[in-house]
């Protein structure tokens, strides 16, 4: 399992990385980072919620009421142009810090 | 006997109770706790296991209030409230460069005693003096317009900025030379009497 200090500083960047390919909710944002990472990162199912909030305070995403398929309302999120700055932004950081991993350990390893 | 739906309103009740009181995260976490049932249902499991899977699964009521909380008080300070106070702080900037510029032109008239013979372009410049109430008026229903905007559709104040500073520029010119002229003259009589 990834440390939750990792998982923290992972929430944003990947709830914009999902939100980037179309609008969409809460419980489905958990379960695809669940199949992402191969049940490897398991966010607290209530603790993303005040992430969402927090994120739609800042201006980075937007949320909006509507229907699921079985008529339970729900909450959706989509992607603003200022989360699409902060996901690039986050994006350089996550991809410079990842290169030097990898620089580091194809020395040791190969 | 399990009633899913007495459970699911006393675990409303611990949620008001730790203080999530707003409706809105409640009642995202509620569909949240239901979507989650669903899926452990149609996994096998019976309705309360499933419940309580699921309630285990969202957390302690007192760790996500606290975290509820910050993003509360994050958004006291957030930047779009920023962005209204320094609208109004250009504001008060702007009205007050309008006033000394108004205070300029008053003292073009004052001049007239030595020489009741204006300028024509002073007298020209007296007469926009209105113009100095509509500028800053207009400049206070845009701040208005600007506070009472949805939060993350406050613009940005740059060009709020730029355009009060450059029309303040554009007014402050003239009435320096409409207030100067009369004084040169005034000066120029004196020295030739």
């Amino acid at each position: 399992m990834i440390t939750k200090e990792l998982v923290a500083a992972s929430t944003e960047p990947m709830i914009l990385s999902l939100l980037s390919g179309g609008e969409s909710y809460g419980y489905a944002l958990i379960q695809e980072v669940k199949r992402l990472s191969g049940d490897k990162i398991e966010w607290a199912d209530g603790m993303l919620y005040p992430v969402l909030h927090r994120m739609e305070n800042e201006g980075w995403i937007a949320s909006r009421w509507g229907e699921a398929e079985n008529g339970r309302k729900r909450k959706y999120y989509s992607l603003k142009k200022d989360g699409k700055k902060a996901l690039n932004d986050q994006r350089e950081q996550w991809l410079a810090v990842s290169k030097v991993f990898k620089q580091l350990w194809k020395e040791q390893y190969v | 006997m399990f009633n899913l739906e007495q459970t699911i309103a006393e675990w409303r009740r611990q949620m008001r109770a730790a203080g999530i009181k707003t409706p809105v995260p409640l009642e995202e976490l509620e569909i949240h706790l239901r979507d989650e049932i669903d899926q452990q249902m149609k996994s096998g499991l019976a309705e309360q296991e499933a419940f309580n899977s699921g309630v285990q699964k969202m957390g302690q009521a007192h760790a996500l209030q606290n975290e509820f909380k910050k993003v509360g008080e994050t958004k006291i300070l957030n930047k779009y409230v920023m962005k209204k106070f320094i609208h109004g702080i250009i504001l008060a900037v702007f009205g007050f460069g309008c006033l000394f510029v108004w205070g300029i032109l008053s003292l073009a008239p004052a001049v007239r005693r030595a020489d009741p013979m204006l300028p024509a372009f002073t007298v020209f410049c007296i007469s926009l003096r209105p113009v100095l109430i509509a500028l800053p008026a207009l400049a206070a229903a845009y701040c208005v317009w600007v506070w009472f905007r949805k939060a993350d559709r406050v613009p940005s104040w740059v060009g709020f900025f730029a355009a009060a500073m450059g029309v303040l520029v554009v007014v402050t010119l003239p009435a320096m030379v409409a207030a100067y002229l009369p004084l040169l003259l005034a000066v120029n009589n004196l020295a030739g009497k």
